[in-house]
């Protein structure tokens, strides 16, 4: 990133009408979810349309910002500023300097005199003619240009790419690379010129959705045979793509269309390279999540990005891929811009089952070569890539369960269902559980009421509301679910110890996608964990405390963690400390104590627990050994432990979704017995 | 009595009256939404959250439905749906028949192309579609209403023809069209002399709440009187008896 260059200590800067600063505190509980562990006192950065479309700031950034809002120098900004907080000028500026010399190469902060300060409303209106092409419809609007929709003198529809007013435009290259790639994978070009006095190009239009749009329907339909032909054929037109000698530089689902028959049309060539040369590229940009780690690492440390290759679009392709079969990233993603570049640079490819997705063992293996951190031990090309993948062996599926298993299982569940016809159940906890596990995994709407039935016999303790909590979110019953969780607080506030925070951060986990307010239950969570710190624990306890919130999004990882992992006994902690420890720092040694855990249990769960971090499959034999050699043993219908093997054959089914009963969490005490139901589920 | 969604009925009756609980708007609520399709993990990351999911449905920018339905329709979003209501029509004409369609969430992608471009043939004067992972998963998460019987008898026979073999959810206690549960059909009550109209579901799950509060006893299967005290309410199979007959 360069700085201000000097002189620009006169020009009246702003921020533009269209930008927002939003605290972090008042985002949406999906946004703060998908954001992580922040101050929340911490601010969003947006603009609407821009590539980069959000950043993090602290307080105080965002403070002096908030100045530009009326057109200002930046040593005025930052004079105001100092006075109104009672700081040194001198200090604040070279504190911020920086960091608004960020801003303003990000177009954050813009000239007060240019087009950017008035936001980006459409420059065209439907009707309206350009260059002898009629308007119908904006499609995209940018920071650099906008496209619509148009009709051609001849009524044949095309996409009108035109260049903002002043704006620096690369629609001249682009124009270059399209004619030279003459169509197929890519628009045809029909025409490129200038009118009144703004550059523009006139393509074939070309139906379709976002190859995201189209992936998320595959996958809802768990169609992964389609899904794999898609990525298949979006990797073929790229080595096409490069056979031709064009790198296309901009890699992202937005740049890529998928028609209803299953055709891949390549977008926006602004940024593409007709010459494969290595070297420096100071204009290079894009979406970060798709950025190969030598492009991450050069941002890291400041230098000026390597200009894209071959083997860096394969890294890119490889990436996409990942998040068109998964829905994910191959790293777990950070809001903050270096610590995601971080991650890129270190963090291995999480395997599928750590993602909670079905393996696919042959497609990971050839998506793990593509991701390889060293450029040189990726595939030869893109084409080898395209090649290998379409080879890649299908999923199998796990061999069905032997009968006595079968049977055991099904009769566990025929018990659940008929929950009607009996009062209540000592075991009306375990039964909740199985039910709802079961329902979650089959997809069924009887189970899931059974679940909810079992749940309001399971009595007042806070393992019952953790679990009526969970029923009711899968029932999409907030308002039952904000009022479990509030029992949860209530009967939780009563117990000892750091099982209750371990249910806490999962009933905070995947907030993303909650429509309860758990704002509550994660204020409770904080004020808890400072308790349990204060108590002076056992450093494991501590440790897996942490942990959990800072995974479902309320707590930051105290530095020092890693150290404190790391002097805990060779034999301390379980598997699911550990699947917490890998999954927050993605360290090998952590995954491997992890494995080393579950191989001194017998606890099936935790086997699959391994088998879910690591993909381990003989962590999954080992626990299905375990469940079919129970099975055979014929419990008795009124066995206890029959529950325990159920819900063990039911997670092996699909052991990339364990998890562990609130129930457990509840080490070294019994069960709440049931007592009094609550009032009204 | 039958088929599948009447055995679904029945264990929405069951399992209701079941829980612990006197309170006969709750009770109502848990009737109303039985048979949903739980949501978990899966189904958030697949269908994503909010209107992540209309992109399932091939309802976003560039989407062949959505293509399809823009010729012929206006779309409205309201809280849990989104409305398409067909250009031209009157919106205040009454639309006294309602068709249920009710596949499972994973068969979605495939029949709501289907379900559009039928609804658009035959030209069905108003629908709409669940919004948002909660109106995927609910059992009645499309509904088009009709005019005439005969209409909406012509356009169920066209889908079941088109959409044989989808899996099914099934909408409990509304009449079923088929063996599979995927279609049904419902009548909306009359609108009240004072307050709010009610739809045909929302009315027979409070009978039914009610029903439930007054019969049930420990040792009693609360099936058979509650269904005996909805046929002395005039429904039966899950219509009114007779005075508006199905198609």
């Amino acid at each position: 990133m360069s700085a201000p260059a000097p002189g620009l200590g006169d020009i009246l800067f702003t921020l533009p009408a269209d930008a927002r600063l939003v605290p972090v505190r008042e985002l949406s509980p999906r946004l703060q979810a998908r954001i992580g562990p922040v101050d929340p006192g911490q601010v969003v950065v947006s603009r609407p349309g821009f590539r980069v479309t959000t950043r993090l700031v602290t307080p105080e950034l965002a403070r002096l910002m908030a100045e530009f809002r009326a057109p200002r120098r930046l040593v005025d900004a930052v004079l105001r500023f100092s006075r109104d907080e009672a700081r040194d000028p001198f200090a604040t500026l070279d504190d911020a300097f920086g960091a608004l010399a960020t801003l303003i190469d990000g177009r954050v902060l813009v000239p007060a005199d240019s087009p950017e300060a008035q936001g980006l409303p459409p420059s065209l209106a439907a009707g309206q003619a350009l260059a002898g092409y009629e308007v119908e419809a904006l499609v995209q609007a940018l920071e650099d240009s906008e496209v619509y929709r148009a009709l051609s003198a001849r009524g044949q529809p095309v996409a009108l790419k035109v260049a903002r007013a002043g704006a620096r435009s690369a629609l001249a290259h682009e124009a270059r690379v399209l004619a030279h790639l003459g169509g197929g994978d890519t628009p045809r070009l029909i025409e490129a010129g200038e009118a009144g006095g703004r550059p523009f190009l006139a393509m074939a239009w070309r139906p379709g959705v976002s190859v995201a749009f189209a992936a998320q329907r595959m996958r809802a339909s768990g169609d992964r045979p389609r899904a794999r032909r898609m990525v298949a054929a979006l990797l073929a037109a790229y080595g096409r793509l490069h056979a031709k000698g064009v790198i296309h530089g901009d890699i992202h689902p937005g740049n890529i269309l998928i028609d209803e028959a299953g055709r891949v049309t390549l977008l926006d060539f602004g940024r593409a390279r007709l010459d494969a040369a290595e070297g420096a590229d100071p204009a290079r940009a894009g979406i970060a999540h798709f950025y190969e780690p030598e492009m991450a690492r050069a941002l890291l440390v400041g230098q000026t990005p390597p200009a894209s290759t071959a083997r860096s679009e394969q890294y890119a392709l490889a990436s996409l891929g990942y998040f068109l079969l998964t829905g994910l990233h191959p790293v777990d993603p950070s809001a903050e811009h270096r610590e995601l570049l971080a991650r890129i640079v270190t963090r291995p490819p999480l395997p599928f089952t750590a993602r909670g997705v079905a393996a696919w063992p042959g497609v990971e293996r050839v998506l793990a070569t593509a991701l390889s951190k060293d450029p040189a031990e990726r595939f030869p090309d893109v084409g080898a890539f395209a090649a290998a993948f379409a080879a890649a062996p299908p999923a199998r599926p796990w061999p069905r369960a032997p009968l006595a298993a079968a049977n055991l299982l099904e009769a566990a569940l025929e018990r659940v269902l008929r929950g009607w016809q009996v009062e209540t159940s000592v075991d009306a906890l375990p039964l909740a559980w199985l039910a709802l596990r079961a329902a979650l995994g089959r997809g069924d709407g009887d189970l899931l009421a059974a679940a909810d039935l079992w749940a309001s016999r399971a009595g007042p303790g806070w393992t019952a509301a953790a679990v009526r909590a969970e029923v009711a979110r899968a029932r999409c019953d907030s308002a039952a679910e904000t009022e479990a969780i509030t029992a949860f607080m209530a009967a939780a506030d009563r117990a000892d110890g750091p099982a209750p925070l371990l249910a806490a951060a999962r009933l905070l986990d995947g907030g993303a996608y909650r429509e309860a307010d758990a704002a509550p239950l994660a204020g409770w969570a904080v004020r808890r964990l400072d308790r349990l710190r204060a108590a002076d624990p056992a450093p494991a306890t501590l440790a897996q405390a942490t942990l959990a919130l800072s995974q479902a999004g309320v707590a930051p990882l105290p530095d020092g963690l890693c150290a404190q992992l790391d002097a805990l006994p060779r034999a301390a902690g379980d598997v699911w400390l550990w699947g917490l420890a890998h999954g927050a720092f993605a360290e090998p040694r952590y995954a491997e104590r992890a494995l080393e855990a579950a191989r001194r249990t017998r606890d099936g769960l935790a086997r699959l627990r391994a088998y879910q971090l690591t993909g381990d499959r003989r962590s999954y034999a080992a626990a299905r050994r375990g469940a079919y050699a129970a099975a055979r043993r014929a419990p008795a219908a009124d066995d206890p432990g029959i529950l325990e093997t159920a819900l063990l054959l039911l997670e092996l089914v699909a052991p990339q979704r364990v998890i562990r009963p609130p129930f457990e969490l509840w080490i070294g005490r019994p069960l709440v017995p049931p007592t009094a139901p609550p009032a009204c589920p | 009595m039958g088929g599948r969604l009447d055995a679904l009925s029945l264990r929405a009756i069951r399992t209701t009256a079941a829980l612990p609980c006197s309170d006969a708007r709750t009770l109502s609520r848990r009737l109303y939404a039985y048979g949903a399709v739980p949501r978990g993990p899966t189904f958030d990351l697949d269908f994503g959250p909010g209107d992540d999911a209309l992109a399932v449905l091939g309802l976003t920018s560039g989407g062949g439905v959505r293509a399809r339905l823009a010729r012929d329709y206006d779309a409205t979003t309201y809280p849990g749906w989104v409305g398409f209501g067909r250009l031209g029509q009157n919106d205040s004409a009454s639309s006294a028949f309602k068709l249920y369609a009710s596949p499972r969430p994973e068969a979605l992608a495939t029949a709501f192309p289907i379900l559009a471009q039928v609804f658009a043939d035959l030209e069905v004067r108003a629908f709409k579609v669940g919004r948002g992972p909660a109106g995927l998963l609910r059992c009645d998460k499309i509904v088009a209403y009709f005019d005439s019987r005969e209409h909406l008898r012509v356009v169920a026979a066209a889908l079941a023809r088109k959409l044989a073999g989808c899996p099914a959810q099934g909408v409990p206690f509304t009449a079923a069209l088929g063996a599979d549960g995927l279609l049904s059909w419902g009548i909306d009550p009359p609108p009240p002399a004072e307050g709010p109209a009610q739809s045909w579901r929302s009315w027979i799950t409070g009978k039914l709440a009610d029903a439930i509060l007054a019969v049930r006893r420990p040792d009693l299967d609360p099936a058979g009187p509650v269904l005996a005290r909805m046929t002395a309410d005039g429904v039966v199979d899950w219509r009114p008896a007779a005075s508006r007959p199905g198609p």
